[in-house]
Order: C-alpha cells, then sequence, then structure tokens
C-alpha cells in the first residue's frame, strides 16, 4: 500500500497557540509545548518556576476533563531531572498536582540527606517546601483573589 | 451596554481563545459550547456563566438518564484559575452548581487570606459570595 503524506499549512496555528497559552497561564504555568491529538484533546507542557528548580508538567484538556500526564522536576541550572513521573487516568487539578510535587520533593530532600549523612528535622523540610510551593502555585491566583474581596470590602 | 458587551466578549476570549462557536442558553443566563459525542454515546459540552467578578466554566456530561456534573473552573474576569474541583456521578442541578461554587470559592477566598496572613471571617465570605454568585448576568 502506497501511502502519500500531504503537508498543510495550517491556518488555525495562531489561534489555536493562543488558545494553549491561556490553559497554561490561567494555571500559572508558561507554555513550552503543545500538540492538538488525534482525539481532539490539547496536550501541553507547561513549567513553573521554584527557587532553583523548574515543575514540568503534561496536561492533557479535554471538552469535559482535563488530564495530569507527567510531572517533571529538573534542576534550573544544571538541567539535571530530579524527579520524573508518568500518570494514567489521574485528573488535573492544582491541588493535586501541587501535592504530588510536595511528596516529591520531601522525598528526594529526605533521601538526598540521609545518603550523605546529614541529620535533619522533618517539619522544617516540610514547611520549607509548604512555603516555596504556595508561592510557585497560588501566588497569582491569590493575588487575583484578594484584589475582588478588597473591592467587596471585606479587607 | 457596550462597555457590558466588550467585558463579555474579552472574557469569552480568555476562555475560549480559539474561537469556539457558542449558543445562548434559553434563560439567556449561559452560553453553551457545541456538544461533543463520545462513541458510548455521551454527550459533552461547556456552559459559561458571568457574575461581577468571576467566570465559572462547567464540564457538563449527558447520558441517555442523567446529565452528570463532570467539573467546574472559576476565572476572575483577567482570565486567573482560582478554583477548579472535578466530580464523579454528581447529578446536575442549577442549585447543586451554585451551591458548590459557593463552598469552591470561600475556600479558595479563605485558604488565599491564611496563605498571605490576612485575617478573614469565614462565615462573612460565605454569605457574600451567597449572594454575589447569584446574581448572574443577563446575556441578552
Amino acid at each position: 500500500m502506497k501511502i502519500i503524506l500531504v503537508a498543510q499549512p495550517n491556518v488555525a496555528q495562531p489561534q489555536a497557540n493562543s488558545s494553549f497559552r491561556f490553559m497554561a497561564e490561567s494555571r500559572g504555568l508558561t507554555l513550552k509545548d503543545s500538540f492538538i491529538s488525534p482525539s481532539g484533546f490539547c496536550l501541553f507542557t507547561g513549567e513553573r518556576e521554584v527557587q532553583g528548580l523548574k515543575i514540568e508538567e503534561g496536561i492533557a484538556q479535554g471538552v469535559g476533563i482535563t488530564y495530569l500526564c507527567s510531572l517533571r522536576i529538573i534542576e534550573s541550572s544544571s538541567g539535571i531531572i530530579i524527579s520524573e513521573k508518568c500518570f494514567k487516568d489521574v485528573t488535573y487539578n492544582r491541588d493535586k498536582v501541587r501535592k504530588l510535587v510536595k511528596e516529591e520533593l520531601v522525598k528526594q530532600i529526605q533521601s538526598g540527606l540521609s545518603r550523605n549523612g546529614y541529620s535533619y528535622e522533618e517539619k522544617k523540610i516540610h514547611d520549607l517546601v509548604d512555603s516555596l510551593l504556595n508561592k510557585a502555585y497560588y501566588q497569582q491566583s491569590d493575588k487575583a483573589l484578594l484584589r475582588v474581596v478588597k473591592g467587596w470590602g471585606l479587607i | 451596554m457596550t462597555t457590558q458587551l466588550t467585558s463579555v466578549s474579552n472574557i469569552l476570549q480568555l476562555v475560549f481563545p480559539s474561537g469556539a462557536r457558542l449558543t445562548l442558553s434559553s434563560d439567556g443566563k449561559k452560553l453553551l459550547t457545541e456538544g461533543y459525542t463520545s462513541i458510548a454515546g455521551n454527550t459533552y459540552f461547556n456552559a459559561i456563566s458571568l457574575t461581577d467578578d468571576f467566570v465559572v466554566k462547567e464540564n457538563v456530561g449527558v447520558g441517555w438518564l442523567h446529565t452528570f456534573l463532570n467539573g467546574l473552573q472559576i476565572y476572575t474576569h483577567d482570565g486567573k484559575l482560582v478554583a477548579e474541583r472535578d466530580f464523579q456521578c454528581f447529578i446536575y442541578s442549577e442549585e447543586r452548581v451554585l451551591k458548590e461554587v459557593t463552598d469552591m470559592l470561600t475556600e479558595a477566598i479563605v485558604k488565599a487570606a491564611q496563605r498571605q496572613g490576612i485575617p478573614l471571617n469565614q462565615t462573612q465570605v460565605r454569605n457574600e459570595v451567597f449572594h454575589r454568585v447569584r446574581k448572574v448576568k443577563r446575556l441578552r
């Protein structure tokens, strides 16, 4: 069977790009890469900075549902992948992703410290990771929400 | 009126930048996207409603017997996603959607204030949210 591939100019590309950018930016992510799957899902990778680390979230957004596909934690300066995970049937939710990132970061920090013979206080690690992730995940939406509440005269 | 239309169009451009085709619900309060019917025969679509401060996007699934609410996303007018939640087997009703939106927004506001170290009275926030989310803008 002979297969002929025909390249077609994608006239809808600029619109699709702005659509992907919105999907990423509304969640506080910087869009890295995007693709529309044959099934119609919008697949994209977004990145957020957490003090010397980059968190890369792979997301599949459909009409009725949004999935988290992958999660990668990378050291910004060296580009070394600290942690990488793929998911199946995990619906996307910012709080859920933040929880997964926290678990992974705490685990990595603890095992790193143990391997190198450092003693640590578990609560301190949790508090530190919490404060870093709160900033990375909620700073933008907190500002937007509190602006609204200020307009209501509650603060 | 013109200002209101411009604001609605800006918000929709943020939520649906790719220019989805939208229709108005019969009560004029919601914008509905085109449905997508799965192989299983369920139809999925989004419904958008606007209040003075927020844009509420509902993910709706219509099955052969029931209509389900699959997810809710709440945006501010400048396009920031402030709350989102998924649901499973949540049978759709307007009142239940409003209750969920109230709960989600109250929780989001209280948590945001906590993170920023701002004291807020949860009951006062809930009352304010309760009244404000029920003032949905008519789009015609």
